[in-house]
């Protein structure tokens, strides 16, 4: 999941919403309700807009005034929070296991 | 395990559309909330438990409006559902599709379809027990859930007390102290609707609380408020030492909504419908966390 060029997207299973810069995200099979700070919030958007890792970091990089190890930790511990969560897949599990079209 | 599973002995049969065998001919009409719920197709027994249940909700008329919601009880086989032991049960579990929402229970199968009008049914194998068994109150709930959503409203697994200005919504899961509070309210001369659901709505004048008649531990021994009331407050119960009230963030103060508002929450068709409700009430109304402790000065707290 380190791969730069992997794009994450959001579960089936999952809605998310921006709520005033925040964000909620419900896991409706398990009734979990998750409420997102507003960095957390961003990165949500940033993955629904079809961004890599890679991109997601660059765009976070512009908007932080953080150094750039730091935030690419941080993002990383918390996009496998999301994927521990069951918010997130990564597309590239999802296609290996639907096969070629 | 897959839905059903639990109490039907074939789930792959659950019906796929509203008919059956009518337990009777009896219809009753049961009006609350600003609605009408029609039940037809019940037996003499069934139709006397129903009325004997909701007492003088049940209208002497059986004509309804054209938007009354209806619902239809049909005859299922003993042998369609599991027993295991148990007398009566009141859990049970949901499926969804985008038109429609299923209900399996203890001897009852039920379907809500959305289009054109949302419209019930229930399959039982009890008669007798259809009210004693708390198979009708079951079904009636997940009905009233999607009709107040339909409106723009939410059930809301709340206390609501009220008083000549108004009443407080306090929301919260078990545990969070609605039927504490609702004692406190009571002691204090002020009116409970109900300490476990209310109907909340988005009116003319403001967002109003209605009583259901799905009573807590409260109403199974006092009586409680009639009618409508404007809200006030709507506030996330905690309990706690120090009385506080602040102001929740819209974020989680619709999470904690969400997870408040049963039946609907867990339905993905319906997820954007449920939170443009939600989005209503907190745009009308500010959402407070409350900590309070089990004596009157959570009162002065929200006088302040």
């Amino acid at each position: 999941m380190t791969e730069p060029t992997v794009v994450f997207r959001k579960c089936a299973d999952a809605r998310y919403r921006n709520i005033g810069g925040e964000g909620i995200v419900v896991r409706q099979a398990a009734g979990e309700v998750l409420v997102l700070n507003g960095v957390g919030a961003r990165v949500l958007d940033l993955l629904e807009s079809g961004n890599t890792v890679a991109r997601l970091l660059d765009t976070l990089g512009a908007e932080y005034d953080i150094d750039r190890a730091i935030l690419r930790q941080d993002v990383l511990a918390y996009l496998q929070e999301l994927l521990d969560a069951g918010v997130i897949e990564t597309t590239a599990g999802i296609e290996r296991a639907q096969g070629p079209a | 395990m897959a839905f059903g599973e639990n109490f039907l002995r074939h789930p792959d049969l659950f019906p796929a559309r509203q008919s059956g065998e009518p337990w009777g001919g009896e219809r009753v009409v049961i009006r609350f909330a600003g609605a009408e719920y029609a039940c037809d197709g019940l037996s003499i027994v069934q139709a006397a438990a129903v009325r004997e249940r909701f007492g003088e909700l049940c209208s002497a008329s059986v004509a309804t409006a054209r938007d009354a919601v209806e619902i239809s009880v049909f005859r299922a086989a003993e042998g369609d559902f599991f027993d295991n032991g148990r007398e009566w049960e009141f859990d049970f579990e949901l499926d969804y599709t985008p038109a429609a929402v299923c209900l399996a229970g203890f001897h009852f199968m039920g379907r809500l379809d959305m289009t054109p009008a949302l419209r019930a049914a229930l399959w039982t194998s009890e008669d007798s027990g259809l009210v004693a068994n708390a198979i009708f109150e079951n079904v009636l709930r997940v009905v009233v859930a999607y009709h107040l959503l339909g409106q723009g409203g939410v059930l809301l697994h709340s206390a609501a007390v009220a008083d000549d200005a108004g009443a407080h919504v306090f929301f919260g899961p078990s545990g969070a102290g609605k039927t504490t509070i609702s004692r406190l309210g009571i002691a204090m001369n002020r009116s409970v609707l109900s300490d476990d659901m209310n109907a909340l709505r988005v009116t003319a004048r403001g967002v109003v609380v209605e009583k259901l008649p799905f009573a807590g531990d409260i109403g199974q021994t006092q009586v409680t408020a009639e009618g409508s009331y404007p809200v006030r407050h709507l506030c996330r119960l905690a309990k706690g030492e120090t009385p506080a009230l602040r102001a929740m963030r819209a974020a989680p103060a619709m999470a904690a909504l969400l997870e408040c508002a049963p039946f609907v929450n867990r339905n993905p068709y319906r997820y954007d419908d449920l939170l443009a409700g939600l989005q209503a009430l907190c745009d009308r109304l500010p959402v407070q966390a409350l900590t309070f402790a089990p004596d009157h000065r959570v009162w002065n707290l929200l006088r302040s």
